[in-house]
Protein backbone atom coordinates (compact mmCIF):
# COMPACT_ATOMS: atom_id res chain seq x y z
CA UNK A 1 0.00 0.00 0.00
CA UNK A 2 2.34 2.27 1.00
CA UNK A 3 4.41 1.56 -2.13
CA UNK A 4 1.66 2.30 -4.74
CA UNK A 5 0.80 5.70 -2.26
CA UNK A 6 4.76 6.30 -3.22
CA UNK A 7 3.87 5.39 -7.34
CA UNK A 8 1.15 8.16 -7.18
CA UNK A 9 3.66 10.61 -5.28
CA UNK A 10 5.98 9.75 -8.32
CA UNK A 11 3.03 10.30 -11.14
CA UNK A 12 2.20 13.61 -9.77
CA UNK A 13 5.86 14.56 -9.59
CA UNK A 14 6.54 13.48 -12.55
CA UNK A 15 3.42 14.84 -14.00
CA UNK A 16 4.05 18.56 -12.95
CA UNK A 17 7.49 17.91 -14.74
CA UNK A 18 5.86 16.91 -18.29
CA UNK A 19 3.58 20.12 -17.91
CA UNK A 20 6.20 22.44 -17.35
CA UNK A 21 8.18 21.27 -20.58
CA UNK A 22 4.36 20.99 -22.66
CA UNK A 23 4.42 24.25 -22.39
CA UNK A 24 7.08 25.26 -24.21
CA UNK A 25 7.34 22.08 -26.43
CA UNK A 26 3.19 21.45 -26.83
CA UNK A 27 2.23 25.16 -26.88
CA UNK A 28 5.02 26.93 -28.36
CA UNK A 29 7.43 24.36 -30.11
CA UNK A 30 9.99 25.31 -28.44
CA UNK A 31 11.76 21.39 -28.19
CA UNK A 32 14.25 21.54 -25.28
CA UNK A 33 16.11 18.94 -23.27
CA UNK A 34 17.12 20.76 -20.81
CA UNK A 35 14.00 20.61 -18.15
CA UNK A 36 16.24 18.31 -16.14
CA UNK A 37 18.36 21.07 -15.36
CA UNK A 38 15.65 23.35 -14.27
CA UNK A 39 14.56 20.76 -12.09
CA UNK A 40 17.69 20.08 -10.64
CA UNK A 41 18.11 23.83 -9.65
CA UNK A 42 14.64 23.95 -8.51
CA UNK A 43 15.46 20.38 -6.74
CA UNK A 44 18.81 21.86 -5.09
CA UNK A 45 17.05 25.24 -4.09
CA UNK A 46 14.86 22.93 -1.93
CA UNK A 47 17.23 20.62 -0.56
CA UNK A 48 20.08 23.24 0.39
CA UNK A 49 17.48 25.67 1.93
CA UNK A 50 15.84 23.44 3.54
CA UNK A 51 18.55 21.35 5.30
CA UNK A 52 21.29 23.90 5.83
CA UNK A 53 19.57 27.07 6.56
CA UNK A 54 16.28 25.63 7.79
CA UNK A 55 13.95 27.67 5.07
CA UNK A 56 10.46 26.71 4.66
CA UNK A 57 9.29 25.04 2.00
CA UNK A 58 7.28 27.46 0.25
CA UNK A 59 10.37 29.75 0.77
CA UNK A 60 12.16 26.98 -1.14
CA UNK A 61 10.01 26.63 -3.54
CA UNK A 62 9.96 31.04 -4.23
CA UNK A 63 13.63 30.91 -4.38
CA UNK A 64 14.10 28.00 -6.63
CA UNK A 65 11.38 29.29 -9.08
CA UNK A 66 13.02 32.93 -8.85
CA UNK A 67 16.40 31.45 -9.93
CA UNK A 68 15.33 29.17 -12.56
CA UNK A 69 13.47 31.92 -14.16
CA UNK A 70 16.22 33.69 -14.06
CA UNK A 71 18.75 30.90 -15.57
CA UNK A 72 16.10 30.37 -18.42
CA UNK A 73 15.82 34.09 -18.91
CA UNK A 74 19.44 34.08 -19.73
CA UNK A 75 19.13 31.35 -21.59
CA UNK A 76 16.39 31.78 -23.64
CA UNK A 77 17.93 35.27 -24.64
CA UNK A 78 20.99 33.59 -25.21
CA UNK A 79 19.57 31.12 -27.67
CA UNK A 80 15.68 31.25 -28.55
CA UNK A 81 16.54 33.29 -31.85
CA UNK A 82 18.52 29.68 -33.10
CA UNK A 83 15.44 27.49 -34.90
CA UNK A 84 14.83 24.34 -35.06
CA UNK A 85 17.83 21.63 -34.27
CA UNK A 86 19.80 24.20 -33.83
CA UNK A 87 18.10 25.62 -30.69
CA UNK A 88 17.95 21.45 -29.28
CA UNK A 89 21.68 21.60 -29.66
CA UNK A 90 21.82 24.69 -27.79
CA UNK A 91 19.77 23.47 -24.72
CA UNK A 92 21.77 20.03 -24.83
CA UNK A 93 25.05 21.97 -24.45
CA UNK A 94 22.95 23.90 -21.58
CA UNK A 95 22.24 20.70 -20.05
CA UNK A 96 25.54 19.25 -19.73
CA UNK A 97 26.68 22.81 -18.12
CA UNK A 98 23.97 22.74 -15.50
CA UNK A 99 24.91 18.94 -15.30
CA UNK A 100 28.31 20.08 -14.50
CA UNK A 101 27.62 22.55 -11.82
CA UNK A 102 26.14 20.25 -9.89
CA UNK A 103 28.55 18.36 -9.96
CA UNK A 104 31.96 20.28 -9.74
CA UNK A 105 30.53 23.00 -6.93
CA UNK A 106 31.01 20.38 -3.97
CA UNK A 107 30.96 23.38 -1.66
CA UNK A 108 27.20 24.25 -2.64
CA UNK A 109 25.86 20.85 -3.84
CA UNK A 110 28.46 18.42 -2.13
CA UNK A 111 28.62 17.14 -5.99
CA UNK A 112 28.79 13.31 -6.49
CA UNK A 113 27.87 12.72 -2.18
CA UNK A 114 24.65 14.24 -3.10
CA UNK A 115 22.47 15.84 -0.32
CA UNK A 116 20.27 13.11 2.34
CA UNK A 117 17.93 13.58 4.76
CA UNK A 118 16.07 16.25 2.72
CA UNK A 119 12.65 16.71 4.90
CA UNK A 120 9.41 16.60 4.14
CA UNK A 121 7.15 20.14 3.47
CA UNK A 122 6.04 21.49 6.48
CA UNK A 123 3.86 24.52 5.90
CA UNK A 124 1.67 26.59 8.19
CA UNK A 125 3.16 24.48 11.31
CA UNK A 126 1.68 21.19 9.14
CA UNK A 127 4.11 18.66 7.98
CA UNK A 128 3.78 16.79 5.23
CA UNK A 129 5.28 13.59 6.80
CA UNK A 130 4.18 10.30 5.67
CA UNK A 131 3.42 8.36 2.08
CA UNK A 132 -0.05 9.56 2.22
CA UNK A 133 0.17 13.23 3.14
CA UNK A 134 2.96 13.72 0.89
CA UNK A 135 0.95 11.79 -1.95
CA UNK A 136 -2.20 14.18 -1.54
CA UNK A 137 0.24 17.43 -1.34
CA UNK A 138 1.96 16.69 -4.73
CA UNK A 139 -1.14 16.09 -6.06
CA UNK A 140 -2.30 19.49 -4.67
CA UNK A 141 0.77 21.14 -6.54
CA UNK A 142 -0.03 19.16 -9.82
CA UNK A 143 -3.99 20.20 -9.52
CA UNK A 144 -2.51 23.74 -9.39
CA UNK A 145 -0.11 23.01 -12.31
CA UNK A 146 -2.85 21.79 -14.19
CA UNK A 147 -5.17 24.82 -13.60
CA UNK A 148 -2.70 27.15 -14.57
CA UNK A 149 -1.47 24.90 -17.48
CA UNK A 150 -4.58 25.02 -19.00
CA UNK A 151 -5.46 28.78 -18.09
CA UNK A 152 -2.46 29.62 -20.24
CA UNK A 153 -3.40 27.38 -23.02
CA UNK A 154 -6.97 28.47 -23.16
CA UNK A 155 -6.13 32.32 -23.25
CA UNK A 156 -5.77 34.68 -26.17
CA UNK A 157 -1.64 34.25 -24.54
CA UNK A 158 -1.60 30.78 -24.98
CA UNK A 159 -3.35 30.68 -28.55
CA UNK A 160 -0.39 33.03 -29.69
CA UNK A 161 1.80 30.92 -28.57
CA UNK A 162 -0.31 27.92 -31.26
CA UNK A 163 -0.33 30.56 -33.68
CA UNK A 164 4.26 31.09 -33.09
CA UNK A 165 4.22 27.04 -33.02
CA UNK A 166 2.69 27.41 -36.24
CA UNK A 167 4.26 29.79 -38.10
CA UNK A 168 6.89 31.83 -36.21
CA UNK A 169 7.05 34.34 -39.11
CA UNK A 170 3.68 34.50 -39.49
CA UNK A 171 2.62 35.72 -36.10
CA UNK A 172 5.59 38.48 -36.40
CA UNK A 173 3.69 39.80 -39.36
CA UNK A 174 0.53 40.16 -37.75
CA UNK A 175 2.27 42.43 -34.59
CA UNK A 176 3.40 39.49 -32.27
CA UNK A 177 6.54 40.02 -30.45
CA UNK A 178 7.63 36.44 -30.97
CA UNK A 179 10.83 36.59 -28.69
CA UNK A 180 9.17 38.27 -25.70
CA UNK A 181 6.75 35.30 -25.99
CA UNK A 182 8.95 33.00 -26.20
CA UNK A 183 11.12 34.05 -23.08
CA UNK A 184 8.27 34.24 -20.92
CA UNK A 185 6.37 30.73 -21.97
CA UNK A 186 10.09 29.67 -21.38
CA UNK A 187 10.45 31.11 -18.30
CA UNK A 188 7.11 29.76 -16.52
CA UNK A 189 8.00 26.15 -18.21
CA UNK A 190 11.63 26.11 -16.18
CA UNK A 191 10.10 27.77 -12.88
CA UNK A 192 7.26 24.64 -12.95
CA UNK A 193 9.94 22.08 -13.65
CA UNK A 194 11.72 23.68 -10.86
CA UNK A 195 8.75 23.33 -8.63
CA UNK A 196 8.75 19.86 -9.58
CA UNK A 197 12.31 19.64 -8.92
CA UNK A 198 11.33 20.46 -5.27
CA UNK A 199 8.97 18.17 -4.87
CA UNK A 200 10.75 15.42 -6.24
CA UNK A 201 13.98 16.07 -3.55
CA UNK A 202 11.31 15.96 -0.64
CA UNK A 203 10.15 12.43 -2.16
CA UNK A 204 13.25 10.67 -2.13
CA UNK A 205 14.65 12.75 0.30
CA UNK A 206 18.26 12.25 -1.28
CA UNK A 207 19.32 13.72 -4.45
CA UNK A 208 22.80 13.50 -6.67
CA UNK A 209 23.77 15.33 -9.99
CA UNK A 210 23.24 11.83 -11.73
CA UNK A 211 19.36 12.61 -11.61
CA UNK A 212 19.74 15.61 -13.33
CA UNK A 213 21.00 14.07 -16.87
CA UNK A 214 20.33 14.41 -20.54
CA UNK A 215 18.42 11.19 -19.55
CA UNK A 216 16.09 12.62 -17.63
CA UNK A 217 15.31 15.41 -20.03
CA UNK A 218 14.68 12.99 -22.93
CA UNK A 219 12.74 11.10 -19.95
CA UNK A 220 10.86 14.23 -19.45
CA UNK A 221 10.46 15.00 -23.09
CA UNK A 222 9.47 11.22 -23.69
CA UNK A 223 6.03 11.82 -20.78
CA UNK A 224 5.45 15.08 -23.30
CA UNK A 225 4.98 13.33 -26.86
CA UNK A 226 3.65 10.18 -25.54
CA UNK A 227 0.75 11.71 -23.00
CA UNK A 228 -0.27 14.10 -26.10
CA UNK A 229 1.83 17.21 -27.09
CA UNK A 230 0.06 20.29 -26.69
CA UNK A 231 -2.59 18.82 -23.80
CA UNK A 232 -1.99 18.97 -20.07
CA UNK A 233 -4.05 15.93 -19.45
CA UNK A 234 -1.83 14.33 -21.65
CA UNK A 235 0.66 15.12 -19.63
CA UNK A 236 -0.90 13.30 -16.52
CA UNK A 237 -1.44 10.43 -18.41
CA UNK A 238 1.92 10.29 -20.22
CA UNK A 239 3.35 10.56 -16.70
CA UNK A 240 0.93 7.73 -14.90
CA UNK A 241 1.61 5.62 -17.87
CA UNK A 242 5.35 5.67 -18.24
CA UNK A 243 5.84 5.80 -14.59
CA UNK A 244 3.83 2.84 -13.34
CA UNK A 245 4.25 0.33 -16.57
CA UNK A 246 8.07 0.14 -15.17
CA UNK A 247 7.24 -0.14 -11.37
CA UNK A 248 5.14 -3.54 -12.54
CA UNK A 249 8.70 -5.31 -13.03
CA UNK A 250 9.11 -4.86 -9.43
CA UNK A 251 6.39 -7.65 -8.98
CA UNK A 252 8.77 -10.07 -10.63
CA UNK A 253 11.77 -11.76 -9.76
CA UNK A 254 13.51 -9.18 -11.97
CA UNK A 255 17.54 -8.24 -10.69
CA UNK A 256 17.64 -4.13 -10.51
CA UNK A 257 20.31 -4.47 -12.94
CA UNK A 258 18.35 -5.89 -15.14
CA UNK A 259 15.57 -4.16 -14.54
CA UNK A 260 17.02 -0.98 -15.28
CA UNK A 261 18.25 -1.46 -18.20
CA UNK A 262 14.81 -3.12 -19.12
CA UNK A 263 13.32 0.24 -18.34
CA UNK A 264 15.30 2.01 -20.61
CA UNK A 265 14.67 -0.29 -23.42
CA UNK A 266 10.73 -0.32 -22.53
CA UNK A 267 10.88 3.62 -22.96
CA UNK A 268 13.19 3.47 -25.91
CA UNK A 269 10.36 1.39 -27.73
CA UNK A 270 7.30 3.00 -26.29
CA UNK A 271 8.44 6.76 -27.56
CA UNK A 272 9.82 4.21 -31.10
CA UNK A 273 6.08 3.03 -31.80
CA UNK A 274 4.22 6.41 -30.51
CA UNK A 275 6.04 8.09 -32.79
CA UNK A 276 5.05 5.98 -35.86
CA UNK A 277 1.68 4.73 -34.63
CA UNK A 278 0.07 7.60 -32.82
CA UNK A 279 2.23 10.71 -33.47
CA UNK A 280 -0.29 13.09 -31.42
CA UNK A 281 0.29 10.92 -28.53
CA UNK A 282 -2.29 9.18 -25.75
CA UNK A 283 -4.90 12.43 -25.57
CA UNK A 284 -4.04 14.73 -28.94
CA UNK A 285 -4.62 18.41 -28.37
CA UNK A 286 -8.01 19.36 -28.44
CA UNK A 287 -8.12 22.63 -31.04
CA UNK A 288 -10.63 24.99 -29.43
CA UNK A 289 -11.76 26.20 -33.17
CA UNK A 290 -14.06 28.89 -33.26
CA UNK A 291 -15.58 28.67 -29.63
CA UNK A 292 -15.74 32.09 -29.27
CA UNK A 293 -17.75 32.84 -32.76
CA UNK A 294 -20.92 30.77 -32.13
CA UNK B 1 -2.35 61.76 -58.45
CA UNK B 2 -0.07 63.76 -56.48
CA UNK B 3 3.31 61.57 -56.07
CA UNK B 4 4.66 63.70 -53.31
CA UNK B 5 5.79 60.35 -51.34
CA UNK B 6 4.68 61.83 -47.85
CA UNK B 7 2.89 58.12 -47.03
CA UNK B 8 5.58 56.05 -47.75
CA UNK B 9 9.21 56.21 -49.51
CA UNK B 10 12.05 53.98 -50.34
CA UNK B 11 15.60 55.70 -51.50
CA UNK B 12 18.30 53.75 -52.67
CA UNK B 13 17.62 50.31 -50.74
CA UNK B 14 19.81 47.64 -51.19
CA UNK B 15 20.19 43.87 -49.95
CA UNK B 16 22.60 41.46 -51.98
CA UNK B 17 23.29 37.79 -50.35
CA UNK B 18 26.80 37.16 -51.28
CA UNK B 19 27.53 38.34 -54.78
CA UNK B 20 24.04 38.32 -55.62
CA UNK B 21 22.58 41.86 -55.58
CA UNK B 22 18.96 40.65 -54.98
CA UNK B 23 17.61 44.56 -54.72
CA UNK B 24 19.84 47.43 -56.17
CA UNK B 25 19.22 51.35 -55.44
CA UNK B 26 15.68 50.79 -55.30
CA UNK B 27 13.60 53.99 -55.39
CA UNK B 28 9.67 54.49 -55.46
CA UNK B 29 7.15 56.01 -53.53
CA UNK B 30 3.30 54.96 -52.75
CA UNK B 31 0.77 57.16 -52.52
CA UNK B 32 -1.75 56.77 -49.81
CA UNK B 33 -5.27 55.53 -50.75
CA UNK B 34 -3.56 54.09 -54.10
CA UNK B 35 -3.05 50.17 -54.87
CA UNK B 36 0.44 50.07 -56.12
CA UNK B 37 1.54 47.03 -58.14
CA UNK B 38 5.15 45.44 -57.81
CA UNK B 39 5.58 43.49 -61.10
CA UNK B 40 8.93 41.35 -62.66
CA UNK B 41 9.59 38.11 -63.78
CA UNK B 42 10.89 34.87 -61.21
CA UNK B 43 13.97 36.19 -59.24
CA UNK B 44 13.68 39.93 -59.81
CA UNK B 45 13.98 40.72 -56.24
CA UNK B 46 9.94 41.73 -55.22
CA UNK B 47 9.52 39.55 -52.09
CA UNK B 48 13.00 39.84 -50.83
CA UNK B 49 11.78 43.93 -51.29
CA UNK B 50 8.58 43.01 -49.20
CA UNK B 51 10.82 41.45 -46.96
CA UNK B 52 13.45 44.74 -46.38
CA UNK B 53 10.34 46.69 -46.25
CA UNK B 54 8.28 44.71 -43.55
CA UNK B 55 11.17 44.02 -41.37
CA UNK B 56 12.19 40.19 -42.18
CA UNK B 57 14.91 41.83 -43.78
CA UNK B 58 17.24 44.30 -42.86
CA UNK B 59 18.77 46.53 -45.89
CA UNK B 60 22.77 46.74 -46.59
CA UNK B 61 21.39 50.57 -47.44
CA UNK B 62 19.06 52.64 -48.12
CA UNK B 63 16.12 54.19 -46.52
CA UNK B 64 12.62 52.94 -45.84
CA UNK B 65 10.10 56.14 -44.65
CA UNK B 66 6.95 55.17 -43.67
CA UNK B 67 4.21 58.60 -42.82
CA UNK B 68 7.59 59.89 -41.37
CA UNK B 69 9.17 56.98 -39.71
CA UNK B 70 12.39 54.99 -40.68
CA UNK B 71 11.52 51.82 -40.71
CA UNK B 72 15.19 50.05 -41.63
CA UNK B 73 16.45 47.80 -38.82
CA UNK B 74 12.94 48.21 -37.29
CA UNK B 75 11.63 44.21 -36.27
CA UNK B 76 8.21 42.95 -37.93
CA UNK B 77 6.18 43.72 -34.78
CA UNK B 78 6.77 46.81 -34.23
CA UNK B 79 5.94 47.90 -37.96
CA UNK B 80 2.58 46.28 -37.71
CA UNK B 81 2.14 48.49 -34.99
CA UNK B 82 2.94 51.77 -36.90
CA UNK B 83 -0.10 50.58 -39.45
CA UNK B 84 1.76 48.28 -42.17
CA UNK B 85 1.16 44.47 -42.79
CA UNK B 86 1.34 41.89 -45.51
CA UNK B 87 0.82 38.25 -46.22
CA UNK B 88 2.86 35.78 -47.54
CA UNK B 89 3.12 34.48 -50.93
CA UNK B 90 3.11 31.15 -48.90
CA UNK B 91 0.45 32.42 -47.11
CA UNK B 92 1.82 31.22 -44.25
CA UNK B 93 -1.70 30.76 -42.39
CA UNK B 94 -1.58 28.66 -38.63
CA UNK B 95 -3.23 25.53 -40.32
CA UNK B 96 -4.30 23.89 -37.26
CA UNK B 97 -6.02 26.55 -36.25
CA UNK B 98 -9.90 27.68 -37.23
CA UNK B 99 -10.43 30.29 -39.02
CA UNK B 100 -11.92 32.75 -36.71
CA UNK B 101 -8.52 31.90 -35.03
CA UNK B 102 -6.48 32.77 -37.45
CA UNK B 103 -8.52 36.47 -38.20
CA UNK B 104 -9.02 36.84 -33.73
CA UNK B 105 -5.29 36.06 -33.82
CA UNK B 106 -4.52 39.66 -36.28
CA UNK B 107 -6.62 42.02 -33.95
CA UNK B 108 -4.23 43.98 -31.85
CA UNK B 109 -4.10 42.28 -28.60
CA UNK B 110 -3.16 44.68 -25.00
CA UNK B 111 -3.78 43.29 -21.72
CA UNK B 112 -5.37 40.01 -23.07
CA UNK B 113 -2.76 38.68 -24.86
CA UNK B 114 0.05 39.11 -22.41
CA UNK B 115 0.76 36.66 -19.69
CA UNK B 116 -0.50 38.13 -16.72
CA UNK B 117 -3.53 38.37 -18.85
CA UNK B 118 -4.12 35.04 -18.10
CA UNK B 119 -4.30 35.39 -14.57
CA UNK B 120 -6.48 38.54 -14.78
CA UNK B 121 -10.40 37.89 -14.45
CA UNK B 122 -12.54 36.72 -16.95
CA UNK B 123 -14.55 40.09 -16.14
CA UNK B 124 -12.08 42.66 -16.62
CA UNK B 125 -11.24 41.62 -20.29
CA UNK B 126 -14.85 40.93 -21.55
CA UNK B 127 -15.36 44.16 -22.52
CA UNK B 128 -11.87 44.22 -24.63
CA UNK B 129 -13.05 40.77 -25.93
CA UNK B 130 -16.57 41.63 -26.81
CA UNK B 131 -14.94 44.08 -29.43
CA UNK B 132 -12.23 42.28 -30.47
CA UNK B 133 -15.04 39.38 -31.31
CA UNK B 134 -17.96 41.90 -33.18
CA UNK B 135 -14.39 43.05 -35.37
CA UNK B 136 -13.36 39.40 -35.99
CA UNK B 137 -17.41 38.42 -37.24
CA UNK B 138 -17.36 41.72 -39.46
CA UNK B 139 -13.91 40.77 -41.25
CA UNK B 140 -15.50 37.21 -41.61
CA UNK B 141 -18.83 38.30 -43.13
CA UNK B 142 -16.69 41.15 -45.38
CA UNK B 143 -14.99 38.05 -46.54
CA UNK B 144 -17.95 35.60 -47.14
CA UNK B 145 -16.17 33.43 -44.34
CA UNK B 146 -18.45 33.18 -41.29
CA UNK B 147 -19.97 29.82 -42.50
CA UNK B 148 -16.72 28.24 -42.05
CA UNK B 149 -15.57 30.06 -39.15
CA UNK B 150 -15.08 26.80 -36.66
CA UNK B 151 -12.84 24.53 -39.55
CA UNK B 152 -9.65 24.33 -39.01
CA UNK B 153 -7.83 26.86 -41.78
CA UNK B 154 -6.07 23.12 -42.78
CA UNK B 155 -9.25 21.76 -44.59
CA UNK B 156 -10.05 24.60 -46.54
CA UNK B 157 -9.62 25.27 -50.10
CA UNK B 158 -6.28 27.11 -51.73
CA UNK B 159 -9.12 30.17 -52.54
CA UNK B 160 -10.89 29.83 -49.32
CA UNK B 161 -7.14 30.27 -47.38
CA UNK B 162 -6.31 33.25 -49.68
CA UNK B 163 -9.23 34.81 -48.15
CA UNK B 164 -8.05 33.81 -44.57
CA UNK B 165 -5.12 35.70 -44.98
CA UNK B 166 -6.04 38.86 -46.36
CA UNK B 167 -8.85 38.57 -43.27
CA UNK B 168 -5.89 38.04 -40.87
CA UNK B 169 -4.33 40.80 -42.39
CA UNK B 170 -7.25 42.94 -42.33
CA UNK B 171 -7.21 42.07 -38.92
CA UNK B 172 -4.28 44.02 -38.04
CA UNK B 173 -5.89 46.98 -38.91
CA UNK B 174 -2.94 48.60 -41.00
CA UNK B 175 -3.47 51.11 -43.15
CA UNK B 176 -0.73 50.32 -45.79
CA UNK B 177 -1.34 46.39 -46.75
CA UNK B 178 1.30 44.33 -48.61
CA UNK B 179 -0.08 41.29 -50.60
CA UNK B 180 2.52 38.85 -52.09
CA UNK B 181 0.61 37.26 -55.24
CA UNK B 182 -2.90 36.93 -53.56
CA UNK B 183 -4.25 36.10 -57.06
CA UNK B 184 -2.11 32.92 -58.05
CA UNK B 185 -3.46 29.70 -57.82
CA UNK B 186 -7.53 31.01 -58.06
CA UNK B 187 -9.62 30.27 -60.83
CA UNK B 188 -10.99 33.32 -63.01
CA UNK B 189 -14.08 33.81 -60.67
CA UNK B 190 -12.17 33.71 -57.74
CA UNK B 191 -9.50 36.24 -59.19
CA UNK B 192 -12.56 38.84 -60.16
CA UNK B 193 -13.88 38.64 -56.72
CA UNK B 194 -10.10 39.46 -55.34
CA UNK B 195 -10.20 42.07 -57.76
CA UNK B 196 -13.25 43.64 -56.40
CA UNK B 197 -12.39 42.89 -52.51
CA UNK B 198 -9.02 44.75 -53.16
CA UNK B 199 -10.66 47.56 -54.76
CA UNK B 200 -13.06 47.97 -52.47
CA UNK B 201 -10.21 48.41 -49.86
CA UNK B 202 -8.51 51.12 -51.20
CA UNK B 203 -11.91 52.59 -51.22
CA UNK B 204 -12.53 52.41 -47.72
CA UNK B 205 -9.46 53.80 -47.49
CA UNK B 206 -6.32 51.48 -47.49
CA UNK B 207 -3.41 51.74 -49.06
CA UNK B 208 -2.05 48.70 -51.15
CA UNK B 209 0.89 47.25 -52.60
CA UNK B 210 0.87 44.27 -54.38
CA UNK B 211 2.76 41.41 -56.07
CA UNK B 212 1.41 39.75 -58.52
CA UNK B 213 2.17 37.46 -61.90
CA UNK B 214 -1.60 37.99 -63.62
CA UNK B 215 -0.57 40.92 -66.05
CA UNK B 216 -4.47 41.33 -66.62
CA UNK B 217 -5.61 41.57 -62.77
CA UNK B 218 -2.68 43.88 -62.21
CA UNK B 219 -3.24 46.50 -65.33
CA UNK B 220 -7.21 46.05 -64.20
CA UNK B 221 -6.80 47.29 -60.93
CA UNK B 222 -4.00 49.17 -60.31
CA UNK B 223 -3.24 53.11 -60.26
CA UNK B 224 0.30 52.37 -60.72
CA UNK B 225 3.08 50.06 -61.74
CA UNK B 226 6.34 49.74 -60.56
CA UNK B 227 8.50 47.23 -62.54
CA UNK B 228 11.85 45.05 -61.31
CA UNK B 229 13.83 43.40 -63.11
CA UNK B 230 17.18 41.42 -61.95
CA UNK B 231 16.85 44.10 -58.75
CA UNK B 232 16.43 47.07 -60.30
CA UNK B 233 13.26 49.12 -60.82
CA UNK B 234 13.67 49.64 -64.88
CA UNK B 235 10.26 51.58 -64.84
CA UNK B 236 7.05 52.92 -63.28
CA UNK B 237 3.78 54.40 -64.39
CA UNK B 238 0.09 54.18 -65.03
CA UNK B 239 -0.74 51.47 -65.85
CA UNK B 240 -1.00 52.35 -69.77
CA UNK B 241 2.39 53.40 -69.70
CA UNK B 242 3.88 50.12 -68.35
CA UNK B 243 1.68 48.39 -71.31
CA UNK B 244 3.79 50.78 -73.77
CA UNK B 245 6.78 50.26 -72.51
CA UNK B 246 8.97 48.41 -75.10
CA UNK B 247 11.39 47.20 -72.58
CA UNK B 248 8.73 45.95 -70.23
CA UNK B 249 6.99 44.10 -72.82
CA UNK B 250 10.75 42.63 -73.53
CA UNK B 251 11.34 41.40 -70.32
CA UNK B 252 7.79 39.90 -70.31
CA UNK B 253 7.45 38.29 -73.35
CA UNK B 254 11.08 37.35 -74.48
CA UNK B 255 10.94 39.83 -77.61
Amino acid sequence: MIYFVYVISLIAVYGVLTISLNLSVGYTGILSVAQAAFMGIGAYSAAILLTQYGFNFFSTLLVGMAAAGLVSWGLAWATLRLKGDYYVIASFGFQIIIYNIFLNWIGLTRGPFGIRQIPAPRAFGFAFLGPVKYALFTLGVLAVCLWVARRVGESPYGKVLRAIREDEAAAASIGKNVSRYKISIFMVSAMLASVGGALYACLITYIDPFTFTIHESIFILALVIIGGSGNVYGSVIGAAVLISIPEVLRFFDVPTTVASPIREVLYGALMIIFLRLRPRGLLPERITSGAMHR
Amino acid sequence: MNRDGSFFKVEGLSKAFGGLHAVERATFRVEKGSLTSLIGPNGAGKTTLFDLISGFLTADEGRILFQGEELVRRKPHEIVSLGMARTFQHLGLFNQLSVWDNVFLGLPGKRRETLWGVFLPRSILRREERSIEERTREILNFLGLHEKAGERVANLSWGDQKLVSIGRLLATDGEFLLLDEPASGLSDEQIEHLKSLLRGLVSRGKTILLIDHNMEAVMDISDWVIVLNFGKIIAEGRPAEILANEEVVRIYLGV
